[in-house]
């Protein structure tokens, strides 16, 4: 971000192992559970982020630094030098990139951008793991998510049966 | 920091004391489940019924599945009388809806689709067979959750002995599903009508569409109504009839030997036309990419020999985008119809036998009925 001025407000993020992050106010305001803090006056000196470790923090931290608005993103501001549809191109290849992380990593974002309510980023970690599961068969869903068939086998034949139609 | 756990919230209320519970090792917490599950589309949520119990009682939930994504269904068409009026898209499975809307027929003898927007269908109906003698009603349904609504009698039939053909438009978001609205106008276009679901009543207000004639299918985007016109120019109004405006077409549209054709996908709005030239016949597509500013990119050029053959390209005619992808169905007016996938450049024949003529496309929604209804 060479281009950001300095003199902006910035906040402080701190995760649960004692890590402290210094960010502008705007890309913590990416988050809208943060932002609500600030907006409700509860931010002024530094923000514990509970449940999401220092490792997972960081990777949020850069995902928001991408999509600040301020990059030009959504704003009409920057459409007079860059066309807005080549900056949009460049933030999904930067996207697929980021969300190259191992599966423990991928679930630790979705919990993390669900609990600090950023948008973003939470559809593109929650569509990269449906595009992984969509076309898998049931017991590979159950694998790689590690959830117990918990269906006696009739039980099991009754609910596939009702829906079959979804399987074809 | 006792602030941070103050503001810590909750999006959803589905059990939150699981969400704390202890997860066998790459497991999902519930939040994060639900947040998947959500953006699924409907077919894969019945599918992950049959992984688990708990699965089951998620992908069950109304309040995931309202928040499901959904994509087109098919088309409905403007038949009335016993045929079908729905065709199924995926071409496999149960459809969505039911091609009959048998749950409507109970009440009304005969039933045209008129329009479609958001996943709520706009239909006239007779209260008797003979149609071409009677007048006319209205019934907005959802044929996803089997709800419907009558309107009251639109005013311009009552006070226009003339029975000018005039059309009606559907105004709906699922994005904001507690009410929609019908639009229509006078023949000399003059008044235009609004229904509104909120008040039940429709209310008549002076056109700001001065000297121009609507044509083809309408677009619903961002809270504005969008209408092509025979004088080459997209008029647009709000749903309140307050703010009137106009989008210019690309120049090189008007030179086309069609009127161009309107349509939304992927939240942007396209035009394309037919361009029957002596050498060639083309179908030319573009995007708004600055609604703002007005500003079109040409998105796709394509040979309709490529698409039809070229003994049937004299009678192609658009039908429609599809509302997620750019894919653009055509018919040939002989019962032929294709998609055509601007990215792949793919073509695949979706129908062989079947009137797709005026065909309008379907997403489902369902979302909860906005106001009383049946």
């Amino acid at each position: 971000m060479a281009t950001r001025e300095a003199g902006k407000k910035m906040i402080m993020l701190k995760s649960p192992d004692g890590m402290e992050f210094e960010v502008e106010e705007a890309v913590a305001m990416e988050s809208q559970t943060i932002r609500k803090m600030i907006e409700d006056d509860c931010a002024d000196t530094a923000i514990l982020i509970p449940n999401i470790n220092s490792k997972i923090l960081s990777r949020v931290i850069e995902y928001c630094n991408k999509h600040v608005p301020t990059t030009g993103a959504t704003g009409a501001a920057a459409s007079d030098t860059v066309a807005p549809a080549a900056l949009a191109e460049d933030l999904k290849i930067w996207d697929a990139e980021f969300i190259k992380v191992n599966r423990a990593t991928r679930f630790d974002l979705i919990q993390a951008a669900s609990y600090l309510n950023i948008k973003g980023l939470l559809d593109l970690t929650s569509q990269t793991t449906i595009d992984t599961i969509s076309d898998n068969s049931l017991e590979e869903i159950r694998s790689f998510l590690s959830t117990k068939n918990d269906y006696l086998p009739e039980e099991e034949q009754t609910i596939r049966r009702e829906n079959q139609w979804a399987f074809q | 920091m006792k602030s941070g756990k103050r503001t810590m919230k909750k999006k959803k209320k589905h059990k939150q004391g699981q969400e704390h519970e202890k997860h066998p090792a790459g497991s999902l917490p519930e939040g994060p489940l639900i947040e998947i599950l959500s953006r699924v589309p409907y077919k894969s949520l019945c599918r992950f019924k049959c992984v688990s119990k708990p699965w089951l009682a998620l992908c069950s939930d109304p309040d995931i599945r309202k928040r499901s994504p959904q994509t087109m269904a098919g088309f409905f068409l403007r038949n009335y009388g016993m045929r079908p009026c729905f065709i199924n898209l995926s071409g496999r499975g149960q459809p969505l809806v039911d091609p009959f809307l048998s749950f409507l027929r109970e009440s009304f003898k005969l039933l045209i689709p008129q329009h479609c927007c958001g996943g709520l269908v706009l239909c006239k109906y007779w209260e008797s067979y003979c149609f071409e003698e009677d007048e006319y009603n209205l019934v907005v349904c959802n044929p996803a959750t089997k709800k419907w609504a009558e309107l009251p009698p639109n005013p311009i039939q009552l006070q226009d002995e003339d029975e000018e053909e005039v059309e009606e438009y559907l105004c709906f978001d699922p994005a904001v599903p507690s009410r929609f609205m019908v639009f229509t106008h006078t023949w000399d276009f003059t008044e235009v009508i609004i229904y509104s679901s909120d008040t039940g009543r429709w209310t008549t207000v002076e056109s700001g569409w001065i000297d121009k004639t609507p044509i083809g299918l309408p677009v619903f985007l961002n809270g504005t109504l969008h209408l092509m016109t025979t004088e080459y120019s997209i008029i647009t109004v709000d749903t309140e009839g307050k703010v009137w405006g106009q989008i210019d077409i690309p120049g090189n549209m008007r030179d086309s030997s069609d009127y161009p054709f309107i349509g939304q996908s992927q939240g942007r709005l396209y035009a394309w036309c037919i361009n029957d030239n002596v050498d060639v016949c083309q179908l030319l597509v573009w995007a708004l990419e600055d609604y703002g500013g007005a500003k079109w990119a040409l998105k796709d050029t394509v040979n309709i020999s490529e698409l039809f053959g070229r003994d049937r390209y004299k009678y192609v005619e658009p039908l429609a985008i599809h509302p997620d992808c750019d894919l653009i169905f055509l018919t040939d007016r002989r019962g032929k119809a294709i998609s055509y996938d601007m990215d792949s450049k793919k073509v695949h024949v979706i129908g062989t036998h079947e009137t797709f003529y005026g065909a309008i496309p379907y997403v489902p929604c369902f979302a909860e009925w906005p106001s009383d209804g049946h």
